[in-house]
């Protein structure tokens, strides 16, 4: 495999500036002549193209630290689970079917937040709010967190905020409830972002999903992040589907700042 | 004379508001014809703003004239002449102006609704006419509003629920107007979001007269101080309305950009600043 760094002529320690600049130096080389022909400027585009390609990669690679594989899998935290102290034995054992109780829900809920994920995703969601509500797993921060999401997505923007806070206090080092907590803050106080009418281009709304390029696919992939640029501002969101287009190359595996929009 | 969702006059061109009045004047001439006088006192800006989405999204061409009216009886004000254009937008303000005439009734005492009562007598032939031509909205305003009624008089304490009704009728408007189901999902949601912010600045503005009459008023069921209440409000509105914004960069609007534009990233915010000269405070510049 090519090795992005070989390409550009700098060390693979080279910072970003080095980078920068390598890449600068390259593209103006290779820029063509206006009054070229079209084939010697065909030649010239297909340059520039690999040159960016590369360069995103190189990009990849210095946010990695030099890795070019996936970080491993965060593990799922373990859900809590009550110490029984007792001195009866009756009592004892109540506890112990109630903790058990206890424990098998938070194990069915964990394995339900995927099912519940996807009716959101498919926008039906009156049957994840039924299924959120049988749980109700209040002081969960993982149970606060889908159900902000749900309500987000119906528009409740009140019990969204109340439940991202929630969720981002019970858990303050989880980054996606970081992020997401701070992306609604923003939206509360005022900070729209005022978009050009581009109804095509890839809109990370940053809260609960994320759109594919191609608007094809919602999806929020909470594990996995982008293969280029690891981004550090936690929107570890995934397109995992291929653009609609069939060019697969934008979308799979890209987060959607990497992704260089729908081409088409 | 009524409505939140109005332009925002200082950063708009002078062509536009001429455009923007001709859509008002033209629906008001709309009401009139179609419904009836009554109806024409019962306009507001907000249903001009529909009228505006109505055609921003096609292409037809539309005609302005100068023409007279009632209102300005000496000076011509550019009018809309194509008025079958905003003849859905028209049965909605019928629709909406009687149930909220019904709403009224049934809140206030048998004397006190006396001069409703006789309005609704002679509105009754105008909303039957739009009835008929547009009976699944009708019956969704109608269900909306029954909602709204009986979550006011359950007292509800939850903000997103007592916005909900009034979100509701603005979604099913604002949905009706694209013909493909994708865009009329991204019209539904932007005007479920217009419809929030309507309900808000109605009770952000409405605070302390229902704080001093003990009426129903969710923001007052969250904090009985005023600041508290209208910040509370302030922030659900703001939320609102970068979803508003959201939406609004996925809609595919052909033309009035530039209108639209001003009325949603600075007519909206702008409904809390004081409206007569005389509120205004000193600007120092």
């Amino acid at each position: 495999m090519l090795n992005p760094f070989e390409y550009f002529g700098i060390s693979p320690n080279a910072s970003r500036a080095e980078l920068d600049n390598a890449y600068r130096q390259m593209r103006e080389k290779n820029k063509c002549d206006k009054n070229a022909d079209s084939l010697t400027r065909d030649i010239s585009e297909n340059k520039l193209r690999e040159i960016d390609e590369v360069y995103r990669q190189a990009l990849g690679c210095i946010s990695r630290g030099g890795r070019t594989v996936r970080p491993p899998q965060k593990p799922v935290p373990a859900p809590p689970v009550k110490n029984p102290v007792s001195e009866n034995q009756n009592t004892y054992n109540q506890n112990n079917s109630a903790n058990n109780d206890q424990t098998n829900k938070y194990a069915a809920f964990e394995k339900d937040y995927n099912k519940i994920n996807n009716l959101i995703n498919c926008k039906n969601l009156q049957a994840a709010e039924n299924i959120l509500f049988e749980y109700n797993l209040v002081g969960y921060a993982k149970w606060h967190y889908i159900f902000a999401r749900l309500r987000f997505t119906q528009g409740w923007m009140n019990d969204a905020l109340d439940n991202y806070k929630k969720a981002y206090e019970l858990d303050p080092y989880n980054q996606l409830y970081r992020q997401s907590y701070e992306n609604i803050c923003n939206m509360r106080d005022g900070k729209i972002k005022k978009h050009s009418n581009k109804a095509a281009v890839g809109i990370a709304i940053g809260i609960g999903s994320v759109y594919c390029c191609c608007n094809a696919f919602p999806y929020l992939a909470e594990t996995q992040s982008c293969e280029e640029c690891l981004n550090e501002t936690g929107i570890t969101s995934v397109c995992l589907e291929p653009c609609a287009d069939g060019i697969s190359a934008y979308c799979n595996s890209l987060c959607v700042e990497c992704c260089g929009g729908c081409p088409g | 004379m009524f409505g939140y969702i109005r332009p925002f006059k200082p950063y708009m061109r002078f062509s536009e508001f001429q455009v923007y009045n001709g859509f008002y004047c033209g629906l008001c001439k709309n009401l009139g014809k179609n419904y009836g006088q009554l109806y024409r006192m019962m306009l507001s800006y907000d249903f001009a703003f529909l009228g505006i989405l109505c055609c921003a999204f096609n292409d037809k061409p539309l005609h302005f004239e100068p023409q007279h009216c009632i209102i300005h009886p000496f000076s011509k004000k550019l009018c809309l002449k194509d008025l079958e254009v905003l003849d859905f937008t028209a049965a909605a303000a019928v629709i909406s102006v009687y149930q909220k005439l019904c709403d009224s009734i049934s809140d206030t005492g048998l004397i006190k609704s006396i001069p409703y009562r006789f309005l609704r007598l002679l509105a009754k032939s105008g909303y039957k006419r739009a009835v008929k031509k547009y009976p699944d909205t009708a019956a969704k305003i109608q269900l909306e509003m029954n909602r709204q009624l009986k979550l006011e008089n359950d007292n509800c304490t939850s903000l997103d629920c007592a916005c909900e009704p009034t979100a509701q009728i603005m979604s099913a408007l604002a949905g009706e107007i694209p013909e493909d189901v994708e865009q009329s999902e991204v019209f539904s949601g932007f005007g479920y979001h217009l419809g929030r912010f309507v309900y808000l600045a109605d009770a952000y503005d409405d605070a302390e007269k229902d704080l001093k009459k003990n009426n129903y008023n969710v923001l007052l069921n969250y904090s009985k101080d005023i600041n508290a209440a209208k910040k509370l409000a302030d922030d659900n509105i703001n939320m609102s309305l970068c979803m508003i914004a959201e939406y609004y960069s996925k809609m595919k609007i052909k033309r009035f950009k530039d209108i639209i534009d001003n009325v949603i990233f600075l007519g909206l915010k702008s409904f809390s600043m004081p409206k007569k000269q005389k509120e205004q405070k000193e600007i120092v510049l």
